[in-house]
């Protein structure tokens, strides 16, 4: 399977992986590579398996509906670049 | 050409639990930005969910209320998107396998008639935070307080046929989530919102045409003129050879309008894949039983027997059980009273949704509280005062001065049922009034019930109000007719 | 951007549900070999340790490396490398794969391994 550039720009843009216009070739040659070794997969007969999302056959566990966490603004904005009147501050999302 | 417009909702109801879906932070509303945002909710790295109980529980109770199939065996999974509110980068929501499968409800129309309305689905997810975009200086504030906050997204079919009616399956929807106790119903606060996805077609028309999805109405009346403006917009688009574009748009209530949301837009691309940090949820039979038997009365059912056992119109009935607080309110006041369900109902629909709609306060926010209320209806089924002086010891109630009989005893307003005074009151007006009395004697006799009227009426108004009607009119049609 | 590009629309399918089919497959292989064996050993990786850069222009060639110890995440169980030797002075690894939950068999035969052998202490050329 040999991916086009378009393909390339739609899984960067996807991802949100921002990639140089001289790079593109080679992603698609490494990804479309990939992508061939994994077509081996559609060799094996999978008709009526079960996809397996989790490993362990078990069911999840569930919590108590109690308030466990305080309040940790300062100490969880601490890593944030910028932050205002206890809101974190991110580049303008809307026009 | 005759078009049909095909409608179906999509309404996020936050679930009234005390911390959020995936960690142990509070939900509670209004608290100051990112106080009740903690480290699984700001997406921080190597935190892990843990499903909280009680948001499951709520939602099986939902399914079971709606009739629905419970997904025995249901599955997170990740709906990946890029948004600065949405710090993982994913929202963890189900796609696959939901907890609650197709169900359905009634809706009541207009002219009457119920209709059923499918449910599809409804799944467990976490809601987002909220983008704030003014006053930063150009840069956009982000608070997670509501990040990670319990919601059941509930799908239903495309059922509906006009703006009314997806207005009416809005308020089911709300009605029966606040009467099972699993959403506050805030419409405000955003606990409840709607997504409206309408298209056209030609009636007769087995496919469905290009819908628009209007997001997040937080009203009743919103939908049914998002619908509206929707479909005119629609009608014209295709009648002048047109296409609707397939988008989401945003409802301006303030000019009535729909616009688009994006002004370049993309095709969302998910990729949701189950999460692997949670395993399948599991519910099984007794515990869905043990949901079961904690559902109180439905709202059809309420107003099926507000009908049948207590002989309430369906207008009253239906009044009555749209809110939970509006029924426990009324069967409050029936217990209180002790008086007939007609004249409760009347007085719930009547003056009290009257004086509540004119200070703007919700039942629960009653000054005159149901035991209060019924303290009144005792004086008016005892023949202390009549109806109409009861409209105004409600007033003074409501207005905090006091229990029926302490407002009662305070103006004087206890009804006279002495004869003698009522006599004496007879005495004057047909003293007062012989042109009446006149045309009375020569009134041919069946116009002579009518014209008593207007004696009563005066004997009433010399009475303060405080005769007992029925009474005066006994005595004075005994009076008149003597007089013959 | 494998990724993402297996699970977006129209590939989903093909690449991530095909997988995941897979994947039981490969986890039911496992449990039907641990009803007859208490562990299952063999190399941790194909070659021994390449150079550093020798491979990073080929991602597929990165990928095989891992090969071996791709199937034990897969499927869940618990697996460990120990020391086995050296191959051209690079050390080699014995990677050895327990049944779910079995984490103290799988450290007992690690440990028996290791009292029986010596090449844990060694070390290749060059590294004290």
């Amino acid at each position: 399977m040999a991916l086009e550039k378009s393909d390339v720009e739609n899984i960067a843009h996807l991802a949100r992986l921002a990639i140089g216009e001289e790079d593109i070739p080679a992603y698609a040659e490494n990804l479309s590579n990939i992508l061939s070794l994994v077509e081996q997969m559609s060799s094996v007969d999978t008709s009526g398996v079960t996809p397996m999302a989790h490993p362990l056959d078990m069911a999840q566990r569930l919590r108590e509906d109690v308030v466990s966490e305080p309040n940790q603004r300062e100490h969880l904005q601490a890593h944030a670049p910028a932050v205002e009147n206890g809101l974190f501050l991110v580049p303008k999302v809307i026009e | 050409m005759e078009w049909e417009v095909v409608i179906g909702c999509e309404i996020h109801t936050q679930l009234a639990t005390q911390s959020k879906i995936f960690s142990g932070a509070a939900t509670a509303y209004g608290a100051e930005p990112n106080t009740q945002a903690c480290a699984v909710d700001l997406g921080l790295p190597g935190v892990l969910p843990v499903l909280n109980k009680e948001a499951v529980r709520m939602a099986v109770k939902f399914g079971l209320a709606v009739d629905a199939e419970i997904g025995k065996r249901s599955v997170f999974a990740r709906k990946n998107y890029f948004y600065p509110d949405l710090p993982k980068g994913y929202q963890i929501s189900q796609f696959e396998l939901p907890i609650v499968g197709k169900g359905h409800l009634e809706i009541e129309l207009e002219d009457g008639s119920t209709k059923t309305i499918g449910i599809t689905r409804a799944h467990l997810e976490e809601d987002a935070g909220k983008s704030l975009h003014e006053d930063f200086h150009g840069l956009t504030g982000i608070d997670l307080n509501r990040a990670g906050t319990p919601l059941l997204e509930i799908v239903s079919d495309p059922d509906m046929r006009s703006g009314a009616e997806a207005a009416a399956y809005m308020r089911k929807i709300h009605s029966i989530v606040t009467y099972i106790g699993i959403c506050d119903g805030n419409l405000q606060e955003g606990s409840f919102r709607c997504d409206v996805n309408i298209s056209m077609r030609p009636k007769g028309q087995a496919e469905f045409g290009t819908r628009a999805e209007i997001k997040n109405l937080n009203s009743f009346r919103y939908v049914e003129k998002a619908v509206e403006y929707e479909m005119e917009r629609q009608i014209a688009i295709l009648e002048s050879g047109g296409k609707v574009v397939q988008e989401t748009r945003l409802f301006d209530p303030d000019r009535g309008e729909t616009r688009s949301m994006r002004s370049k837009e993309e095709a969302n691309d998910y990729r949701y894949f189950p999460d692997p940090d949670l395993l399948p949820v599991i519910v099984d039979d007794d515990t869905i039983e043990a949901i079961r038997a904690t559902l109180p009365e439905l709202p059809d059912a309420k107003r099926a027997r507000y009908i049948g056992a207590l002989g309430l119109s369906e207008k009253d009935a239906g009044g009555l059980t749209a809110a939970k607080a509006t029924a426990d309110y009324f069967e409050a006041l029936l217990t209180s009273s002790g008086c007939e369900a007609k004249l409760c109902a009347n007085w719930v629909m009547g003056e009290l949704s009257a004086a509540l709609n004119k200070d703007s306060k919700s039942i629960d926010e009653s000054p005159v509280s149901a035991e209060q209320f019924g303290g009144l209806l005792k004086r008016i089924a005892d023949n202390t005062i009549s109806g109409k002086i009861a409209k105004e010891v409600f007033e003074a109630m409501w207005n905090g001065e006091g229990s029926a009989d302490e407002v009662i005893e305070k103006k004087g307003l206890k009804q006279i049922t002495d004869t003698g005074a009522i006599d004496a009151a007879i005495d004057e007006v047909i003293a007062g009034n012989p042109a009446q009395v006149e045309n009375y004697r020569n009134a041919e006799p069946e116009k002579r019930g009518k014209m008593v009227g207007f004696f009563v009426g005066q004997v009433m108004k010399a009475t303060g109000g405080k005769a007992n009607p029925g009474q005066v009119n006994q005595l004075l049609k005994a009076r008149l007719d003597a007089l013959l | 951007m494998v990724g993402t590009y297996a699970l977006s629309s129209g590939y989903y399918d093909a690449y991530y549900l095909k997988a995941q089919q897979l994947r039981q497959l490969i986890s039911d292989d496992f449990k039907k070999a641990f009803e007859q064996v208490d562990v299952i050993m063999g190399p941790t990786t194909p070659t021994p340790a390449f150079n550093l850069g020798e491979k990073a222009d080929d991602p597929v060639a990165m990928y095989l490396a891992d090969i071996y110890t791709i199937a034990v995440n897969l499927a869940g169980l618990p697996g460990m490398s120990v020391p086995a030797g050296l191959v051209g002075g690079r050390p080699v690894g014995l990677q050895i794969i327990g049944n779910y939950f079995e984490e103290s068999r799988l450290l007992n035969v690690a440990h028996k391994f290791q009292q029986a052998t010596d090449w844990h202490n060694m070390a290749p050329e060059g590294i004290a």
